[in-house]
C-alpha cells in the first residue's frame, strides 16, 4: 500500500489521525438532524428572502430589546418566524406553533384564527377568534397571561389547557395542569383546576331555544341567564374527580364546527404526525400539551423512544432522559430498551456515557447501532487512558468494521509502541 | 458494568440488521425523517473525522459537517448509486473543505495576510491523556506546513497519509485523474519534507522519536 520512501509520512499521518481522534469533541448530532431537516431549511430560505428593510427594523428592535432587557415584553415567533403583535395568525389547513421567549407555547388547530394582541414582561394577551388552541404557559413568580375566547376571559398563571371557541359551539375549556380563572356572559367567575373542564354552549339570541348542556361529567353549567333563580352547581367547586374524572388521556375537545362527540384523534394535535414530518419543536409542544408525563407512562416501547428523540432534537435533554430511562425500566430487555441505552450514552459524558454504550453493546451485540456504539465506546476508553479496554474494543471494531469511521483510531490503538 | 434497569436474565440479544445505504437513501428521498436521521447518525462521525484530519482544527467543524449534510440531502435524489453513499458524502465533505480553504485564503488576503483567523483557532488544546507537549508541538507544526500548501495538494496529502487512503482512493475522492493525484502528492510530499527538514519539531515526529 505504501512504498518504503513514504513510511515516515504514513507513520506521521497515523499519529496525526490518532491525535485528532483523541481530542475531537463529540458532535452535536441531534442539532445536526434538526438543522438539516427540510423544515429548518425552508425556514432558512424564508428568512433569507425577507426584505432587508425588515431585517434592519428587526436589528433596531433587537438593539432596543437588548438595551431594555430587564423590562422588555416577551417576544414570540410563529412557526419560527417573528410576528408582529396584533397580526392575525390563521391556521387553515395546517396547525401553527407559537413559541414565546419565556418558554410558553401555543399550538393552534386547523380552522383556527387568533392573534397575540399584547405582550408585557409578565405575559401576553391572546385573542381566540375562532377554533381551538392548546396552551402551555410557563409558570413564573409573577405571570399575567390572558386568553380572550369570544366573549370569555381566561386568566392564566402557569398551566396547560385546551381552549376552543366558536360562535356556533360556544366555549370549551380543559385544564391539564395548574389552574385558570374564567368569566364571561352567563358564567359566574370561576376557577378550574387540573382535571376539570368546562363547556358553555353558544348564547342564542332572545326567542331561540336555549341549547341543552352537554351531558358529561365534565360538562359545565349551562349558561344561566342572569334571572335564572337556580344556577347549575359549579363544577369548579367540586373535586376534580367529580368534575372530570382522572382520565388516561385528556378529555377530547370539540373541533371547530363539530359537536363534542367527535373522535379525539381528529381533535388533539398529534405529536407523532409532527415528528414524522420532522417538526420536532411542534411535536414536542404537542406532546407537552396532551401531557408529557402521561405519554411517558402510556406509550408503547418504540413510540416512547421516539418521543425521547423528539425531546432531544427540540433541545429538551431532561425530558429526553426521562423517556429513555422509562423505556428501559418499562420495557427492560426489549430492543427499544437497548436503543434507549444508546441514546442515554449520547446524552451523557465520560464514564456514564461509556456505561450506556457498553450496555447497548451487551443488549444488542449486533444491533443497528453497533458500529456507532462500539466506535464511541472506543473513543471514550482511549480518552480515559484505559489501554486494556481500548485494545479489546479496537480489535472488535476492526473485525466488525475494518473501514468504519473509527478504524483509523482502532489501528492507532493497536499500533505497537 | 450493567445498568440496574435491565437485569441480565431479561436481555434478548438482538440480531436486527442495520438498514443498507440503498434502503436509507430510498427512504430519505421519500421524505422519511428516520432515514435522514440514520444517515446523519451513520456518517456524521466519519465526516467530522475526515474534515478534522484535513483542516486540523475544530473551530468550524460543526458548521462544516452541517453544511455537508445540507448538501447531501439537497442532492440526494440525484445520487445514482445509493450503495456508494459513503464515498459520495465524503466527496461533498471534501468539497466543503476546499471551499473553506479558499474562503479562508480570501479572508486572509483581505486582512493583509493576518497570521490567523480570529474565528478559527489553529489547533485544539486539550491533549489526550499521556500526550506529550512535543507531540502537540509536532501536530501544530504539521498543520502549519499543510496550511502553506495549495488546496489540492493539501487535500491529497491529508487523504493519503492522515486518512491512509491508497492513491487510487485519493483520486476517486478528489474526482481527478490518477496522474493528477500522483503529481499533487509528489509536490505535496516534496514541500512537506523541505519544511520538515528545517523544523526540528517535525523532524523528530517523522523519525518516530516523539512520544505519542
Amino acid at each position: 500500500m505504501s512504498n518504503p520512501r513514504e513510511e515516515d509520512l504514513v507513520r506521521l499521518g497515523a499519529r496525526l489521525a490518532a491525535h485528532n481522534g483523541s481530542v475531537r469533541r463529540p458532535l452535536d448530532v441531534a442539532s445536526l438532524v434538526v438543522q438539516t431537516s427540510p423544515v429548518k431549511r425552508s425556514r432558512v430560505r424564508a428568512r433569507l428572502t425577507r426584505f432587508a428593510g425588515a431585517l434592519a427594523v428587526a436589528a433596531m428592535v433587537a438593539l432596543v430589546v437588548d438595551l431594555t432587557r430587564a423590562a422588555a415584553p416577551i417576544g414570540f415567533v410563529v412557526d419560527g418566524v417573528a410576528t408582529q403583535v396584533g397580526e392575525p395568525i390563521e391556521a387553515t389547513t395546517t396547525e401553527r406553533a407559537i413559541s414565546f421567549s419565556d418558554g410558553s407555547s401555543l399550538l393552534s388547530s386547523t380552522e383556527t384564527s387568533l392573534a397575540v394582541t399584547a405582550t408585557s414582561p409578565l405575559g401576553a394577551t391572546v385573542v381566540l377568534q375562532r377554533g381551538r388552541l392548546v396552551a402551555s404557559i410557563r409558570h413564573r413568580d409573577e405571570t399575567r397571561w390572558q386568553v380572550l375566547a369570544g366573549p370569555y376571559d381566561i386568566a392564566v398563571t402557569g398551566t396547560r389547557f385546551d381552549a376552543a371557541w366558536t360562535t356556533q359551539d360556544g366555549l370549551t375549556l380543559v385544564v391539564h395542569d395548574g389552574s385558570v380563572r374564567v368569566h364571561g356572559p352567563g358564567l359566574e367567575p370561576r376557577t378550574l383546576v387540573a382535571g376539570q373542564s368546562l363547556r358553555v354552549p353558544a348564547q342564542r339570541p332572545p326567542g331561540h331555544d336555549s341549547p341543552a348542556p352537554e351531558a358529561s361529567a365534565a360538562a359545565a353549567p349551562s349558561p344561566s341567564p342572569p334571572t335564572d333563580p337556580a344556577p347549575a352547581p359549579s363544577p369548579a367547586l367540586q373535586p376534580p374527580s367529580e368534575a372530570a374524572p382522572p382520565l388516561a388521556v385528556p378529555p377530547a375537545l370539540p373541533a371547530p364546527g363539530r359537536r363534542a362527540g367527535a373522535a379525539r384523534r381528529d381533535l388533539v394535535p398529534d405529536w407523532e404526525t409532527f415528528e414524522a414530518q420532522g417538526h420536532f419543536e411542534k411535536s414536542f409542544a404537542a406532546a407537552e400539551a396532551v401531557g408529557f408525563e402521561r405519554l411517558v407512562e402510556r406509550l408503547p416501547a418504540e413510540s416512547l423512544v421516539r418521543l425521547g428523540d423528539v425531546a432531544r432534537y427540540s433541545g429538551h435533554a431532561a425530558r429526553a432522559r426521562l423517556c429513555y430511562q422509562r423505556a428501559r425500566s418499562r420495557f427492560a430487555g426489549s430492543s427499544s430498551a437497548a436503543r434507549a441505552a444508546f441514546e442515554l450514552g449520547l446524552l451523557t459524558e465520560g464514564a456514564d456515557a461509556a456505561r450506556w454504550f457498553a450496555t447497548y453493546l451487551e443488549e444488542a451485540p449486533q444491533g443497528v447501532l453497533e458500529r456507532e456504539a462500539l466506535g464511541r465506546l472506543l473513543e471514550l476508553r482511549f480518552a480515559s487512558g484505559d489501554a486494556a479496554a481500548a485494545t479489546r474494543l479496537a480489535q472488535r471494531y476492526l473485525e466488525r468494521f475494518p473501514s468504519g469511521p473509527h478504524a483509523a483510531l482502532a489501528r492507532e490503538v493497536l499500533r505497537p509502541r | 458494568m450493567r445498568s440496574a434497569e435491565a437485569p441480565r436474565q431479561n436481555v434478548i440479544p438482538l440480531r436486527a440488521e442495520a438498514p443498507s445505504d440503498d434502503a436509507l437513501v430510498l427512504r430519505a428521498c421519500e421524505g422519511d425523517p428516520l432515514a435522514r436521521r440514520l444517515i446523519v447518525e451513520r456518517y456524521a462521525a466519519h465526516v467530522a473525522g475526515l474534515l478534522h484530519n484535513v483542516i486540523g482544527s475544530q473551530g468550524a467543524l460543526q458548521d462544516l459537517v452541517q453544511e455537508t449534510f445540507l448538501v447531501v440531502f439537497r442532492d440526494l435524489p440525484s445520487l445514482r448509486e445509493p450503495a456508494l453513499l459513503k464515498a459520495w458524502v465524503s466527496r461533498i465533505a471534501l468539497h466543503r473543505a476546499h471551499t473553506f480553504f479558499r474562503s479562508r485564503r480570501r479572508r486572509r488576503w483581505l486582512s493583509y495576510f493576518s497570521e490567523l483567523d480570529a474565528d478559527e483557532p489553529a489547533l485544539d488544546p486539550p491533549a489526550p491523556p499521556g500526550a506529550s507537549s512535543e507531540t502537540l508541538q509536532a501536530v501544530r507544526a504539521a498543520y502549519e506546513v499543510l496550511d502553506s500548501m495549495r488546496e489540492r495538494e493539501r487535500l491529497a496529502f491529508a487523504l493519503r497519509f492522515i486518512e491512509a487512503m491508497t492513491v487510487q482512493e485519493v483520486a476517486n475522492a478528489l474526482g481527478v485523474s490518477l496522474a493528477t493525484t500522483k503529481r499533487a502528492l509528489q509536490s505535496a510530499e516534496l514541500h512537506f519534507r523541505q519544511r520538515a527538514a528545517r523544523d526540528p519539531r517535525l523532524q523528530a515526529f517523522l523519525e518516530g522519536k516523539t512520544s505519542p
